[in-house]
């Protein structure tokens, strides 16, 4: 029995020794390669998001998009333009109304006066420093400019820099202006550190005596005074965009706080929160950074602003939409007030700002008119153009400047007019979903001024000056005439308006008719193309030829290949209304080529010249032609097809111009220029039904309407050496030197006008009969 | 007698009215204001002291420096009056004087779109062209600017010297 006993105790020691040595979990190696393994893996996490916190930082710091400004606005004495209308380009351009002027980017007005301080701009020709003087009007003219220094010296010529009318941004619809260390008031920095992270300089990246203090600092106030997170935590939560706010979610931001303390220093991310914390919707726009807020809610400059608009700004931080100014003006002072009240605890403000500051009212900056992408339809344009040079994310993040030469006061006239016109035209033919398109250029150096996309100015989808193809029809008429008279024909040459049959390979041959359904038998060619025949034009096209029209169409400026089927000669062809202004263009600038230029610059995020799109011109036609064209295109408006729009411009006004009206009324054109502005008006509907108008009783109403708000100036047209005048059945007309034929009177160029000569005849006759009585 | 000197009277009257007529009818200047409205800008404005200090305008100086400043200034001074863009068509010239050709062309593009139909600066921008070696484009802009010239015979007679300058500088590259 002992035997078995001390048997069994053995076996019992043996099998717990034996248990001892057959349990290797708790064997010191395997911990030890446990720890290790799971430090491995921590390791690797963190490296992770080492590098994804890395990527955003610098990928955010660096993406700048390019942002495009309008024409800067020349002021000169002498100059007609309205009070009403200065106000309005200051308001674009983000200044600030005041009623004393004592910083850059302010502006006063008393009646017809206007004190106005510029803001420093980098042109193309380098910095132009701000400047500060008075505007004074006489009724619709600007009188004087003078400085407001010294002895309010006269100024012939000052301008104002450019308004900012949209960005091109990444596709998070982000906007901010970007800021360096430097461009941050010490205020609003100090500030920002006293409500959100005290311990900003001391912490390394997280500070759990921050969440303490801030806790107790709330229970105290009964209420959220202090935020927990450091700025670096807030940054972080910015980069990433996220409204989760699971707990893995605030162990990551954590993490990569601390991550990125040790990358970077506390200045770039002080500079990085400044500029990314989210401060807002503006639209589908998201307000970034103290910069863009700053121009948002108060239209000042940063380093502009007021104590009380940096607390307004600094107490958004914790919720900018329950803090906003604009909607929620209660919770805003409140909130303002909370921030006023640390500025002083801690010594920021001293008690007079205090009190200023907290009695100060809100100002409603009202329903501002935001520049970004006002103008989509021509923001549109300028990408195309850009992107024929530069890649896409070139122009959402390297902070290029776009200089371009959109005029608003021109811009805001085509998007009236061409809406209420059309609404008008809708109401007098019953018809309904209209469309259109517009381009205003100017009629000498070919700047884009103005463009419109369609009837809804901030519609930003189809884009019908630049993509709608339509056929132009009788808009193609000026080029064929231009072909002729450059080949021995001139503005009296007959043409026979007759029935014409053109055999064609394919089908029955081509029998156009006119509009009227009638022949005109044998008429002068200038009258042809005042009526708009369409026998005469065919032909006149056939006898010069197809291929010559082609031609002249094509160094006109008109893009696009054409085949040479006799319907060329009445407007097959479909080019976009900007293509036709830029054929129209060549007419208006006497017969020289100048490309249509909606950018003059494009300046480096740090204001260097990337490159000028400079002025060239290109003569493409004797001028003598061009000069005889054009006064044609002046009888189509005198007395032919375009005769209705002296109820918009009248006869003084010297307009030329070409209606244009496509097959079954589908197409509603005018192409046409004055003395100073090019503009073409198309109308039409998408679904391409018929408009019931055609291009006298549908565009070239819109067309009237715009350009007698813009104050037109008349067209003098300039006859080149090499003209010579004659008159033709009443009518005195131009003609080339030598095709002149003995006729009763004719005049050099040289030499006065027939008006002057004729009274000197009489004066001299008169003369001559005082001493013959 | 009285038939005499209603006669006189008559002439006299005839003469006085011819004088005015013709002082009407003396060669046009052409204007070519501001491009977007139309403008009563001051014509041949003689510049008060105020005016001359701020526009740069020095007192009239001999000797040296004046042919400093007429090196300085290599455009024509414009004998149709001074437009608003005036200013900047004089710094084109001493732009121009300082070999900055660029630069020149930078404020004639601003000037031409305060006054787009004055030939005078669609010269000067030929005459940029032609300094930065651009021959042919010199050759467009004096081509347009003859365009715009009408009875302007300085301008014209500006541009022909251009021209033939111009064209002599394409032959010789060709050869």
């Amino acid at each position: 029995m002992k035997k078995r006993k001390t048997t069994r105790k053995k076996r019992k020691t043996r099998k717990k020794n034996n248990q001892k040595r057959r349990i290797p979990f708790f064997n010191l190696g395997m911990v030890a390669l446990a720890l290790i393994l799971a430090g491995l893996i921590l390791a690797s996490y963190i490296t992770y998001l080492d590098t994804e916190i890395r990527n955003r930082f610098n990928g955010k710091r660096w993406s700048l998009p390019a942002v495009v400004y309008a024409r800067p606005l020349e002021l000169f004495p002498g100059l007609t333009f309205t009070p009403g209308m200065l106000e309005r380009e200051l308001q674009l351009a983000g200044y600030r109304k005041e009623n004393r002027v004592t910083a850059s980017g302010g502006y006063s007005r008393h009646g017809a006066t206007f004190d106005i301080f510029t803001r420093d701009f980098h042109y193309s020709s380098g910095l132009e420093k701000s400047k500060h003087f008075i505007v004074s009007f006489s009724g619709d003219t600007i009188r004087e400019l003078n400085a407001t220094a010294g002895s309010h010296a006269p100024i012939s010529l000052v301008r104002i820099d450019p308004a900012r009318i949209g960005s091109f941004h990444p596709q998070d619809n982000e906007d901010r202006i970007v800021l360096t260390r430097t461009d941050l008031p010490s205020l609003l920095v100090k500030t920002l550190i006293s409500v959100e992270d005290r311990r900003f300089y001391s912490h390394i990246g997280i500070s759990p005596i921050g969440i303490l203090r801030a806790l107790y600092a709330d229970v105290k106030a009964g209420s959220t005074v202090q935020g927990g997170s450091t700025l670096t935590q807030q940054l972080v939560k910015n980069l990433f965009l996220t409204r989760a706010r699971t707990l893995r979610r605030k162990i990551n931001e954590a993490v990569m706080a601390i991550l990125l303390e040790r990358h970077y220093s506390k200045n770039e991310i002080l500079t990085a929160y400044a500029n990314e914390i989210f401060l807002g919707q503006d639209g589908n726009r998201a307000i970034h950074g103290f910069g863009l807020a700053s121009q948002f809610y108060f239209r000042r400059n940063i380093k502009d602003l007021t104590p009380d608009q940096i607390a307004i700004l600094v107490g958004m931080v914790k919720g900018p939409s329950y803090y906003d100014p604009r909607r929620h003006p209660k919770n805003c002072l409140r909130r303002r007030k909370v921030v006023l009240d640390v500025m002083l605890a801690d010594g920021l403000i001293n008690k007079s700002t205090y009190t200023q500051a907290v009695s100060t009212p809100l100002i409603q900056s009202g329903a501002v008119q935001s520049g970004f992408n006002r103008f989509p339809a021509f923001l549109d344009l300028v990408r195309r153009r850009l992107q024929q040079h530069y890649k896409e994310e070139d122009l959402t993040s390297n902070g290029l400047k776009i200089l371009t030469t959109l005029d608003p006061q021109v811009q805001w006239q085509v998007e009236k007019q061409l809406d209420d016109g059309i609404a008008t035209l809708e109401r007098i033919h019953h018809r309904s979903h209209i469309e259109g398109a517009v381009v205003v250029t100017n009629r000498e150096n070919a700047d884009i001024l103005a463009l419109a996309g369609g009837r809804e100015a901030l519609n930003s989808g189809f884009n019908r000056a630049l993509d709608a193809k339509r056929s132009m029809g009788s808009l193609i008429k000026p080029a064929i005439y231009l072909a002729a008279l450059t080949h021995g024909y001139t503005l009296t040459s007959p043409l026979e308006d007759t029935a014409v049959s053109v055999p064609v390979k394919s089908g029955h041959p081509w029998r156009p008719q006119n509009f009227d359904r009638r022949e005109h038998g044998s008429v002068p060619l200038y009258l042809a193309l005042a009526h708009s025949y369409n026998l005469a034009t065919v032909h006149l096209g056939l006898a010069i030829g197809l291929k010559t029209a082609i031609q002249a169409a094509r160094d006109l400026g008109l893009p696009g290949t054409f085949k040479a089927y006799p319907s060329f000669l009445l407007g097959a062809a479909s080019p976009s209304p900007l293509d036709v202004a830029q054929m129209y263009q060549t007419l208006a600038t006497g017969g020289f080529y100048v490309p249509e230029r909606a950018i003059d610059s494009v300046l480096s995020a740090d204001n260097k010249v990337i490159k000028r799109y400079g002025l060239s011109v290109q003569q493409r036609f004797p001028p003598e032609a061009v000069y005889l064209l054009n006064c044609a295109l002046q009888h189509v408006v005198r007395e032919g097809t375009a005769r209705a729009l002296s109820s918009y411009l009248p006869a003084p006004y010297q307009v030329a111009g070409k209606t244009g009206t496509s097959d079954d009324l589908r197409d509603s054109w005018f192409a046409g220029f004055t003395g100073d502005k090019l503009a073409v008006v198309w109308l039409g509907r998408d679904d391409n039904k018929p408009t019931r108008m055609t291009g006298a009783t549908g565009a070239m109403v819109i067309w009237g309407r715009i350009m007698r708000e813009l104050h037109p100036q008349s067209l003098d047209l300039i006859p080149p050496p090499g003209i010579e005048w004659a008159y033709q059945d009443g009518e005195r007309l131009p003609y080339f030197t030598g095709d002149l034929s003995t006729k009763q009177s004719s005049e050099s160029q040289h030499s006065d006008s027939p008006e002057i000569q004729k009274s000197f005849h009489d004066l001299f006759q008169s003369v001559r009969n005082l001493f013959h009585r | 007698m009285q038939t005499t000197l209603k006669k006189i009277t008559q002439l006299t009257v005839i003469v006085f009215f011819s004088s005015l007529i013709l002082s009407g009818c003396a060669p046009r200047r052409v204007y070519y204001p501001y491009p977007q409205t139309p403008t009563r800008y001051e014509r041949n404005r003689v510049p008060t002291q105020e005016q001359r200090k701020e526009e740069g305008i020095e007192r009239r100086k001999t000797g040296p420096s004046i042919r400093r400043e007429q090196e300085e200034q290599l455009l024509p001074t414009q004998p149709t009056g001074r437009g608003p863009a005036y200013t900047l068509y004089r710094d084109a010239g001493r732009a121009m004087g300082k070999g900055k050709y660029d630069r020149a062309e930078m404020l004639l593009n601003r000037a031409l779109r305060i006054e787009p139909r004055n030939g005078w600066y669609w010269h000067a921008m030929g005459r940029a062209k032609f300094a930065g070696g651009a021959y042919e484009q010199a050759i467009q802009f004096c081509l347009k600017s003859n365009n715009l010239a009408g009875n302007d015979q300085e301008l014209k007679r500006s541009n022909q010297a251009l021209l033939q300058r111009a064209y002599g500088k394409i032959r010789s590259h060709k050869r």
